[in-house]
């Protein structure tokens, strides 16, 4: 069947991939959205995409894993996420960052990979607060409130998500180094 | 590295800025949700729903796997209590018989006739930090418009519904500070323009501001809606907790804490008419 609509097997498989990457990413939002919305740990509500979408971006090749975060930070910000606009650049350029920086200098392992989404996780609530900062007059201690805590925070998912994204990265052959 | 930058990258990065500053430019120019918004809303909504109700489900039978022995305990307490309620109900008198059920969810109702409703269960919270707001499993299928208040059963203000589509509605609650509600202390009557207060360290509470110098403000105070073409008159916003002179020493600002239990919140009624006066 795969030869009559001129698909390779290998091709078959990472298309697999690619939807068992968004139905996990899909699984991530709605848990977060709606078991955890109303949900306050230390008086912060936690964020794992950035987290997921780094650790995709470090698996896959920097322009799949960035055009893949491209689209998936699109669909978060047009559910309705709070300031999803800077979500889109952040993540996607930050990802990639990551992803190309675990390639070419430093490795995939456990711990860069960690340090990375840390950095990236860090990055984007700063730049959320930022534009808080600026436009709605928030004090500046929250930086130290909300930001930081939150990507600390949003980190704890970090084994779960990186132990699933690398077994899904799996199929249909390793990218990885 | 360089070999990593190549044309593909390049390409995502420059449509994850044109991106990024077309929604920020739409979303700006549009009031309530973008069409992207729209649509993305309408096919998550009934996932959300999903999950929500499994979410649910699953508290359900957690509270029964780990509370089982507290539950039987308190079984057995309101089977005696119920005994003894049924011989006081045989004696009681006939119009006390009316459906207690119906008049402690829908109590408004003997108060104000004029208010139709409809009711929602929340789908999901908004998980910012800097934002409260929640989305309903109904929209525009279900008479609602943006702008309608909503309310728990005991007419105690949630917030309003800021954007909807055709099956979903998302309500920015009092709590986040970019809704503004008209209120007045019930006892002295005074008024002051409320919202909500994380940006000044009070998360969780309201703040209230501009009211007079030489207003008398006392704890526990209750703090209802003044009444405007948004907003029915005289539905409970909180309690003040707290009161003080502001920065400019002209007025007073008041912390007030909502009556509504935001925390434990499941269901919703929107109120979908009204009359004003």
């Amino acid at each position: 069947m795969l030869e009559k609509l001129h698909i390779t097997a290998r091709q078959w498989k990472t298309g697999i991939k690619w939807a068992v990457y968004f139905v996990l990413f899909l699984f991530v939002m709605l848990f977060q959205t709606v078991c955890l919305g109303n949900v306050r740990f230390f008086e912060v509500s936690c964020n794992f995409l950035p987290v997921l979408l780094v650790c995709i971006c470090i698996r896959e090749e920097p322009g799949s894993g960035g055009l893949f975060t491209l689209i998936m930070s699109l669909i978060w910000c047009l559910s309705g996420a709070d300031f999803g606009s800077i979500s889109i650049f952040v993540l996607t350029i930050g990802g990639v960052f990551a992803g190309i920086l675990c390639r070419a200098v430093i490795n995939q392992r456990f711990l860069p990979c960690a340090l990375c989404c840390l950095v990236v996780a860090l990055v984007h609530e700063s730049a959320i607060f930022l534009l808080k900062l600026l436009f709605n007059g928030v004090e500046p201690i929250f930086w130290l409130k909300r930001a930081l805590p939150c990507a600390l925070l949003s980190m704890v998912a970090y084994p779960l998500l990186y132990l699933l994204v690398k077994w899904i990265s799996r199929i249909g052959g390793n990218n990885g180094v | 590295m360089k070999k990593h930058l190549n044309t593909k990258t390049k390409i995502v990065f420059a449509l994850a800025v044109v991106l990024a500053a077309v929604t920020a430019i739409v979303a700006g120019l549009c009031a309530g949700a973008t069409p992207g918004q729209s649509a993305v809303q309408t096919i998550l909504s009934p996932f959300r729903s999903g999950f929500s109700s499994m979410t649910r489900l699953a508290e359900r039978y957690y509270d029964y796997i780990f509370k089982y022995e507290s539950l039987e305990a308190e079984n057995r307490q309101l089977n005696e209590r119920l005994s003894d309620m049924e011989e006081e109900v045989r004696s009681a008198d006939s119009l006390q018989r009316e459906n207690d059920r119906l008049r402690q969810l829908l109590e408004l109702s003997d108060d104000h006739e004029d208010y139709h409703y409809a009711f929602a269960y929340i789908v999901s919270w908004d998980s910012s930090n800097y934002k409260s707001s929640f989305t309903i499993g109904k929209g525009t299928n279900a008479g609602l418009s943006t702008g309608m208040v909503a309310i728990t059963e005991y007419g105690q203000v949630v917030g309003r519904i800021t954007s909807i589509g055709t099956n979903w509605a998302t309500i920015t609650t009092v709590l986040d500070s970019s809704l503004q509600i008209s209120g007045v202390i019930a006892s002295s009557g005074y008024t002051g323009i409320m919202h909500g207060a994380y940006a000044t360290g009070n998360e969780g509470k309201l703040r209230m501001d501009y009211l007079p110098m030489e207003a008398v403000i006392r704890n526990n105070d209750q703090v209802v809606t003044s009444g405007s073409t948004v907003y029915p008159k005289g539905l409970i916003i909180g309690y003040i907790e707290d009161a003080d002179f502001d920065k400019t020493g002209v007025s007073k600002y008041a912390i007030v804490e909502p009556a509504a239990d935001f925390d434990n919140l499941e269901q919703i009624f929107i109120i979908t008419d009204y009359q004003t006066g």
